[in-house]
């Protein structure tokens, strides 16, 4: 099939990019190289397009033929939501019904969406299923969230199918991001430079970590048996006290690992847990990667990142 | 005398507005209208309020319109659901980051407080019975997704800068003032054909369950949610807690007018939910609101202000 990523040369997109290429379809990255940390893609067979999805004339071109667009492209750092929340509300939501337009416009029928567990807020239960309460803290959920709705309108309103991904804590090989902001990267990469490790909340957050490749895989999922208008949690269904997880890198390492508390992170619930039945019932979704084989490919990766030893 | 509290009500000027304004003027608010007219009217403003012209969406404006202000209740939209199937895109614009440039004026000139005009479009439509507030959410026109991605950043703005928010989601409302032109709300479509004898337009040959709730209720409970706002954000569903037919309506009205109404089907209109039914119970509970005026009243008030105004009109 014929797709378009947007945000393919973020984290998850560049992974999502690389396995479509090697499975043979035909990829075009829309990226505007602003977050993902990356200059360029490696991904031999990809067409790679550097601009907005803001940019309608340039969408058109891009759609023609297309069968589903991968939509990832975000600003993501919860943090500097807090300081310019219009500046997420246009790139989040309004960039994303320029895309819509345009493949409504194009007659594209299919969009898988990365969506976020920001837009739970604080939960009310966990495991939290699709269906629970949503109150987002952050402008940056809020902005996830509200596209969500666009999609479900779209469906409605003009035929076009969609899934909306609510993706957990994503890790793995891949994560370029700058500045870093996400633990696992943040705490892997501290320790392969010999550095005090910098952990919040006094690792006492219980998260769901889920990899990278089993990520990629819903995305694909998402496309071939989507239905509809679909929102689904992705994530491991467990939770790990941020503690257990630290004690598993230290593991893989082979050494104890010094840290400093930096205190409270706003905008961050202190336990969130998917529920993943729904996808794996309506999608025959499951995880396949278990948290330490994880870390330690992640290990790996950055190992070779920065020529660094254990 | 003691200072009057002081609030900004941006589309003051429409249907649901104007009537609030009248209102809070009553209760002896000090009332300042934001408006730019593109779908209200100047002369439905009442005189006691201070009017502005001009758009949530301009920068300048908003910082003066809020200065003092300890509330503001925000109605201003575009709110044709059929349009919106035309352009999503303005309502978007409008509806959704009309509304993020309004928080941030408010975050910058330290106003706490906003009560906003949400909408059932925010539901699916699907379930038959009455909806509670925790049900499923599922706008299925981008009128209603751009009103309920409002509420997320109500949310977000409440939980990250101690806003305080409430979102009263409005079933169907009626009543006097309703003047929007090329009218596509029921009652005010029908009432108009009916006064002047022509065939009565309506939809899905009257099969839709509908919640009618009288617009004096509905500021009511605007004013209500203003007075009684804690810390957070909060949403309510605002209706009558009774569905009914659209047919039943048609024929009440046939009965109040006291002649035959001649009618006219149009048909389905896409983009319409089939069943809209509030469960009112959680404001009822949290804030003491519920509806005081029924059906039959209602419409008996708005036929007599049709009567009056549809010269005029």
């Amino acid at each position: 099939m014929k797709t378009l990523v947007t945000g393919g040369a973020g984290f998850i997109g560049s992974n999502l990019t690389e396995h479509l290429c090697t499975e043979g379809h035909e990829v075009i990255v829309l990226d505007d190289f602003s977050s993902s940390g990356r200059k360029t893609l490696e991904a031999k067979s990809a067409r790679v397009v550097n601009g907005s999805v803001g940019d309608a004339a340039l969408l058109l071109k891009l759609l023609s033929g297309v069968d589903v667009v991968f939509h990832l492209a975000a600003t993501g750092i919860i943090k500097l939501s807090l300081e310019n929340p219009p500046a997420y509300f246009e790139n989040n939501l309004m960039n994303g019904i320029a895309l819509l337009d345009a493949m409504r416009k194009k007659g594209v029928r299919k969009i898988v969406y990365s969506s976020s567990s920001g837009v739970y807020g604080e939960p009310e239960r966990v495991p939290i299923k699709e269906d629970d309460r949503k109150e987002p803290v952050s402008p940056y959920g809020a902005s996830k969230f509200a596209f969500e709705h666009a999609l479900t309108s779209y469906y409605h309103a003009f035929g076009i199918e969609s899934v909306s991904l609510r993706y957990f804590n994503v890790y793995g090989p891949g994560d370029k991001q700058q500045p870093v902001t996400r633990a696992i990267p943040q705490w892997i990469q501290a320790a392969l430079k010999k550095e005090v490790v910098p952990v919040y909340w006094n690792l006492e957050q219980t998260k769901d970590y889920i990899f990278i490749d089993d990520v990629v895989r819903a995305n694909l999922l998402a496309a071939e048996r989507g239905k509809g208008t679909a929102v689904y949690n992705v994530g491991s269904g467990k939770g790990y006290v941020m503690r257990e997880l630290f004690s598993t890198l230290e593991k893989v390492l082979g050494r104890t690992l010094p840290k400093k508390n930096m205190g409270e992170r706003k905008g961050d619930p202190s336990v969130l847990v998917a529920d993943i039945s729904r996808m794996q019932k309506e999608l025959g979704w499951k995880p396949t990667v278990g948290i330490e084989t994880g870390i330690r490919k992640t290990v790996e990766y950055y190992q070779r990142e920065l020529g660094l030893p254990l | 005398m003691p200072i009057k509290k002081k609030v900004l009500v941006t589309g003051g000027a429409g249907f649901i507005g104007s009537n609030l304004v009248r209102m809070l003027c009553d209760a002896g608010y000090a009332v300042l209208v934001l408006d730019d007219l593109s779908s209200g009217f100047r002369r439905l403003v009442d005189a006691r309020a201070e009017f502005l012209e001009g758009s949530i969406a301009d920068g300048a404006m908003l910082p003066k319109a809020l200065s003092s202000v300890e509330a503001v209740f925000h109605l201003a939209a575009t709110s044709t659901i059929t349009y919106s199937m035309k352009n999503p895109r303005v309502y978007f614009e409008n509806n959704f980051m009309g509304g993020i440039y309004l928080l941030e004026a408010m975050r910058k000139t330290g106003v706490k407080k906003i009560v906003y005009a949400s909408s059932a479009a925010s539901y699916d439509g699907k379930k038959r019975t009455p909806i509670a507030e925790s049900d499923p959410l599922g706008p299925i026109n981008p009128y209603g997704a751009s009103k309920l991605a409002f509420e997320h950043a109500m949310s977000a703005y409440s939980h990250s800068f101690g806003m305080e928010g409430t979102a009263l989601r409005f079933f169907n409302v009626y009543g006097p003032g309703d003047e929007q032109p090329d009218t596509t709300r029921a009652i005010p479509m029908w009432l108009k054909a009916a006064l002047a004898k022509k065939p009565v337009p309506y939809y899905w040959k009257g099969k839709q369950k509908r919640d009618y709730i009288f617009v004096e209720d509905v500021a009511r409970a605007m004013m209500l949610a203003e007075e009684k706002g804690r810390d957070g954000f909060r949403v309510y569903n605002i209706g009558s807690g009774k569905g009914m037919w659209m047919i039943d309506i048609l024929k009440k009205i046939e009965k109040l007018l006291g002649y035959q109404l001649v009618l006219k089907d149009l048909g389905e209109r896409h983009g319409d939910p089939k069943y809209a039914i509030a469960d009112t119970r959680k404001i009822q509970k949290e804030i003491g609101w519920k509806p005081e005026v029924n059906l039959e009243e209602g419409l008996r008030q708005t036929i007599d202000y049709y009567r009056q105004h549809l010269g005029k009109l």
